[in-house]
């Protein structure tokens, strides 16, 4: 016998007053599912970043600390294998060097030696296509991933590098990523360049003899025993090291690469931690507006549920089913959007910047947290209607909502106050008054618009910061057009010869010198730049203290504001400056505190440079040359022609590098924008559609005694621009607040760009604000052409 | 008895027929009606339910259209009438008087009559109609600033009355306007609209409570979507003589 399965009657009217309203339970779903996709896509696209990046850490063996040293004989090795906290080290000569990219491109390729034996005990590599090296590849390397796949040279082809007096041919063995160049940079704050940058490991013999540092090493690379201070044990190895002149000391959290990670991961965090709250929260928002409307649609309907006998815990589980079927249903989306957006990303990060050991998981902690938050929220929208339906006495259900009349018999208050002012037409006063009948629907939407507009300015603010640092940064900060950096002093007399290259408009020269800025709080290590106080190629925006040029003058330092807060000085005290060259410190003044946007170059005087390497005359060994952009490219081969050139870079390929690797971000502001402009839209497309139901016998009415359509759509309209007239401004002020403290998050030493918002954003965020405004009234506006006016003007409301 | 060449009919319907289309099967709420009503003439339609009382004033007022026939009101052939012609046509010629008043509840009691002078006012002349003066009439003279939902049920029908009469409409339809209202309220509504009446306005008036219907000039009986039975009536009671 088959037993008839009964769905409970609630059950089922549930089902059917969803179907009957598919348009607005389906915005509601959306909504929901957005804030769950937002929260699953970037905590996946995060966690799959860190797990690679800790595996990749874990498997390649990744240095606690490396000390780079003028030049060390190999054994040195064997010395600091016994210091106490010392695991595993690995000795290595690292030189940058020029390279033929092509026939006509150049670049810098570091050179690492690795043993052929075996493989590195630290900072090992993955091969990712070919073999490693073996002793009979004699001047072969292995290339970096990154550099390899975007510019062809692949297993079985050839890189040109340059050693010095002359060129060779490399063979290219293997392609391979490296823990310790997950994202290929030189320095902290440097932007990849992928195609002007790489890595080429080879045989650590072989290295020695091409660049004739035979028996040498110039990089100590170190993981400490487990438990053990890498500082402290730091300290004992440059210790053992002091004969060799110790240049740099660099622990894992300074190390450029895991800095750069360490950035995207955060970012991701940042987003993941605002985008969800955000969405949900309106998701609330409106769930509430709908849900409240549905309870006060359905006031006849709950009054004879409870004559039938139907108990308040029955009718308040009936209207929470509500919320647990749009919960179930944007959890389920979500989820499943979430993990499309986390692998999308992941596959972004595979394939654009071959992050080694990235895979796509499935985080089960996510996806209950996701349903937990999807219900909370859901539940939290709908618990304050679904307990006023319960509360409802059968006979006063039965009658018309007392809320819908106009109370009080007042006008509000804005109309008291301003009414003389305000045009005297029905089509503007009647929007007018619709706001302040429904005050807290009214309000949840304003904060619902302010919410939706706050994403799309926030998002566009971030852009326009990032866009003032390509446009303007690059022009009124950085003012050259190309600058070398040499691995050995240039003379006076190469700089005028360099002077008169064709193409070269200016030249000045500089000193950039490593160093350890110390006070008794911190220790900051960086670079000191040593100019002309007359020089003009970087632009200082000076936040304290003495202009350039008197600083200068002054032989003092100028630092920027993020490392005078780490080392706790201002202008006018004392910081201790540690350099490889000299064994004594030099002790100078803080004479300006500056604003960097990227990195934290630090500056002085030729003189005080030629001091701090204890040279008794000026040296140099930067230029930053002025240049015709026609001859930009020539002059690049020419300069890395020059004996000692180690990396030329020309601004327009390192604005056009940085546009190339923000295409990954404009994915993101893309995303968010269209999260932003979508939750816009559901917001006023559930608000507008609870008031239109609400209203059907007045609009009906209206229509019947002769008001077109055209009116009728204007009322409607007007009736949104007075919610969107506070709702925007406050989205925008809540944006800049938003992207202020986004930009906070994101602040350090790599970089300290200021939130720029231009002009124009103000005004696109406002018109595209009303104009998806427009768009989301378009369904709304379709139901009121379509009612049955004979019909509608009979409803009892 | 004047010809039908002379008559000034205000009202004219030829064969007017709605056939209602319920899924597969078709439901005829009029058939081949053929009415008259002179200009001034006070009618009321009375019937059970669904016998197509309230279809005929919908199509009189321009909410409806028929399936076949012709209909005409103060000389216009509304046949054919695209939504916005209707709409203009509702704007300009005819006043509402529905069961449940339909006051916009955000406007006060002048302001709801205002409204409707402002539609008129759009496309042409604004009538020579002033709200306080209609609310008076009708006996708010007092309430002018007060909000529907201040007011009685019987105050926002005689409302409802004063924005019917505010455009000067040629023809006052009324859909059981006393249907919601208590036996004293309902008098003075029907006491307006036989006072609007007197003053030259033609008035139809769809009741199914017949003794309130001896208030007409005429009484037309429907059934089944046809008019079975035209009463004129020699002595319209006066509304505070009818009992219900």
């Amino acid at each position: 016998m088959v037993r008839q399965v009964r769905v409970p009657m609630l059950v089922l009217k549930t089902w059917r007053d969803i179907l009957a309203r598919k348009g607005q339970f389906a915005a509601l779903i959306v909504l929901v599912a957005l804030g769950i996709t937002s929260y699953v896509g970037f905590i996946d696209a995060y966690r799959n970043l860190s797990a690679a990046a800790d595996n990749a850490y874990e498997a390649l063996k990744m240095a606690d600390f490396t000390v780079s040293v003028g030049g060390a004989p190999t054994g040195v090795v064997h010395k600091i294998e016994v210091v106490p906290g010392v695991k595993s080290v690995e000795g290595r000569l690292v030189i940058d060097t020029g390279m033929d990219i092509t026939e006509t491109n150049q670049g810098t390729v570091r050179v690492i030696g690795v043993p052929v034996g075996h493989r590195p005990v630290v900072n090992d590599i993955l091969v990712e296509q070919g073999r490693y090296l073996t002793s009979e590849d004699g001047a072969a390397g292995l290339l970096h991933t990154r550099f390899a796949r975007a510019t062809g040279h692949m297993t079985g082809g050839r890189l040109t590098i340059r050693t010095g007096g002359g060129k060779i041919d490399v063979p290219i063995r293997g392609v391979v990523a490296s823990a310790e160049y997950i994202f290929p940079v030189r320095a902290k704050g440097e932007i990849p360049a992928i195609d002007e940058f790489t890595i080429l490991y080879m045989s650590s013999h072989e290295v020695e003899r091409i660049f004739r540092r035979q028996s040498q090493v110039n990089d100590i690379a170190v993981i400490v025993e487990a438990g053990a201070d890498p500082k402290r044990v730091a300290g004992r190895v440059e210790d053992v090291l002091e004969p060799y002149t110790v240049l740099q000391t660099v622990q894992r959290i300074d190390q450029p690469s895991y800095a750069a990670v360490g950035e995207e991961i955060k970012q991701n965090q940042s987003i993941a931690a605002v985008m969800p709250p955000l969405i949900l929260a309106i998701s609330v928002l409106s769930l509430y507006i709908a849900l409240s409307r549905l309870v006060q649609s359905q006031r006849g309907e709950i009054g004879l549920a409870k004559a039938l006998g139907y108990s308040n815990g029955a009718v308040l589980g009936h209207y929470l089913l509500f919320s647990l079927i749009i919960a179930a249903g944007g959890a389920v989306l979500g989820i499943a959007g979430g993990w499309a957006l986390g692998n999308y990303t992941t596959q972004m990060y595979i394939d654009l910047l071959h992050i080694p050991y990235l895979n796509k998981g499935i985080y089960i902690d996510v996806i209950f947290s996701a349903l937990l938050m999807s219900g909370v929220a859901c539940v939290s929208a709908g618990l304050v209607p679904a307990f006023a339906s319960a509360r409802l006495a059968p006979a006063k259900a039965m009658h018309s909502d007392p809320n819908l009349a106009v109370k009080g018999g007042r006008l509000p208050l804005v109309e008291q106050v301003f009414g003389w002012a305000m045009p005297k037409s029905f089509s503007f006063r009647v929007p007018l008054r619709n706001v302040f009948r429904q005050r807290r629907r009214s309000l949840y939407t304003v904060i619902g618009i302010a919410f939706a507009v706050l994403l799309v300015f926030a998002t566009m603010a971030m852009f326009d910061s990032v866009n003032w640092l390509l446009d303007d940064y690059f022009q009124i900060t950085e003012r050259w057009d190309i600058s070398v950096g040499f691995e050995q002093p240039v003379s006076g007399t190469q700089v005028r010869e360099i002077e008169h290259w064709d193409g070269v408009t200016s030249i000045q020269p500089a000193l950039a010198v490593p160093v350890e800025v110390s006070t008794a709080r911190a220790t900051h290590e960086g670079a000191v730049t040593a100019m002309e106080p007359v020089a003009t190629f970087h632009g200082f925006d000076v936040l304290k203290g003495d202009d350039p040029r008197t600083a200068l003058e002054r032989n003092g330092i100028m630092i920027p504001k993020v490392v005078a807060e780490k080392l706790g000085v201002g202008v006018g005290d004392r910081v201790t400056v540690d350099t490889p060259y000299r064994d004594e410190d030099v002790t100078l003044v803080v004479r300006s505190i500056t604003n960097e946007s990227l990195g934290t170059p630090m500056y002085t005087s030729l003189d005080t440079g030629a001091e701090l390497i204890g040279s008794p005359t000026r040296q140099y060994n930067a230029l930053y040359l002025g240049a015709s952009p026609r001859y930009e490219k020539a002059l690049k081969d020419d300069l890395y022609d020059l004996p000692g050139a180690a990396q030329v870079m020309v601004k327009n390929q390192v604005v056009a590098m940085f546009r190339d690797m923000m295409s990954f971000s404009y994915f993101f502001f893309g995303l968010l924008l269209a999260f932003g402009f979508l939750m816009g839209f559901v917001v006023i497309y559930t608000t507008f559609t609870a008031n239109v139901l609400e209203r059907t016998r007045e609009i009906a009415t209206m229509r019947t005694i002769g008001e077109d359509t055209g009116h009728l759509g204007l009322m409607v309209t007007l009736e949104n621009l007075f919610l969107a007239l506070p709702g925007i401004p406050l989205g925008l002020w809540l944006g800049a607040l938003v992207a202020q403290g986004m930009m906070a998050s994101l602040a350090g030493e790599t970089y300290n760009f200021p939130l720029v918002i231009a002009r124009e954003t103000y005004l696109y965020v406002t018109v595209g604000s009303i104009v998806v405004l427009l768009f989301s009234e378009i369904p709304p506006i379709r139901r009121i052409l379509r009612l049955d006016l004979a019909e509608a003007t009979k409803i009892i409301e | 008895m004047p010809t039908p060449a002379e008559r000034d009919d205000v009202v004219v319907l030829e064969s007017a027929s709605k056939v209602y289309r319920m899924g597969e099967v078709d439901i005829p709420a009029l058939r081949d009606v053929d009415l008259r009503i002179p200009r001034g003439e006070f009618v009321a339609v009375v019937g059970p339910s669904g016998s197509g009382k309230t279809t005929m004033l919908n199509m009189l007022g321009g909410l409806d259209t028929p399936t076949h026939g012709r209909i005409e009101v103060d000389g216009v052939d509304i046949t054919g009438y695209s939504e916005r012609q209707l709409t203009l046509f509702r704007r300009e010629k005819i006043g509402f008087v529905f069961q449940f008043f339909n006051l916009i509840p955000t406007l006060t009691a002048e302001e709801n009559v205002q409204f409707a002078i402002e539609l008129a006012s759009r496309d042409g002349e604004p009538p020579d109609t002033d709200p306080r003066h209609l609310l008076e009439k009708v006996g708010l003279g007092e309430r002018i600033h007060h909000f529907p939902s201040q007011l009685s049920g019987g105050e926002q029908q005689r409302v409802a009355v004063a924005r019917a009469l505010a455009k000067d409409p040629v023809l006052v339809l009324g859909d059981e306007p006393t249907g919601n209202l208590d036996f004293r309220t309902g008098k003075l509504v029907l006491g307006a609209l036989k006072e609007m009446n007197r003053e030259g306005k033609t008035v139809i008036l769809v009741t199914h409570n017949t003794p309130l219907a001896r208030v007409a000039d005429r009484i037309l009986h429907i059934r089944d979507g046809q008019i079975m039975e035209q009463e004129i009536v020699e002595n319209p009671v006066s509304p505070d003589e009818i009992v219900w």
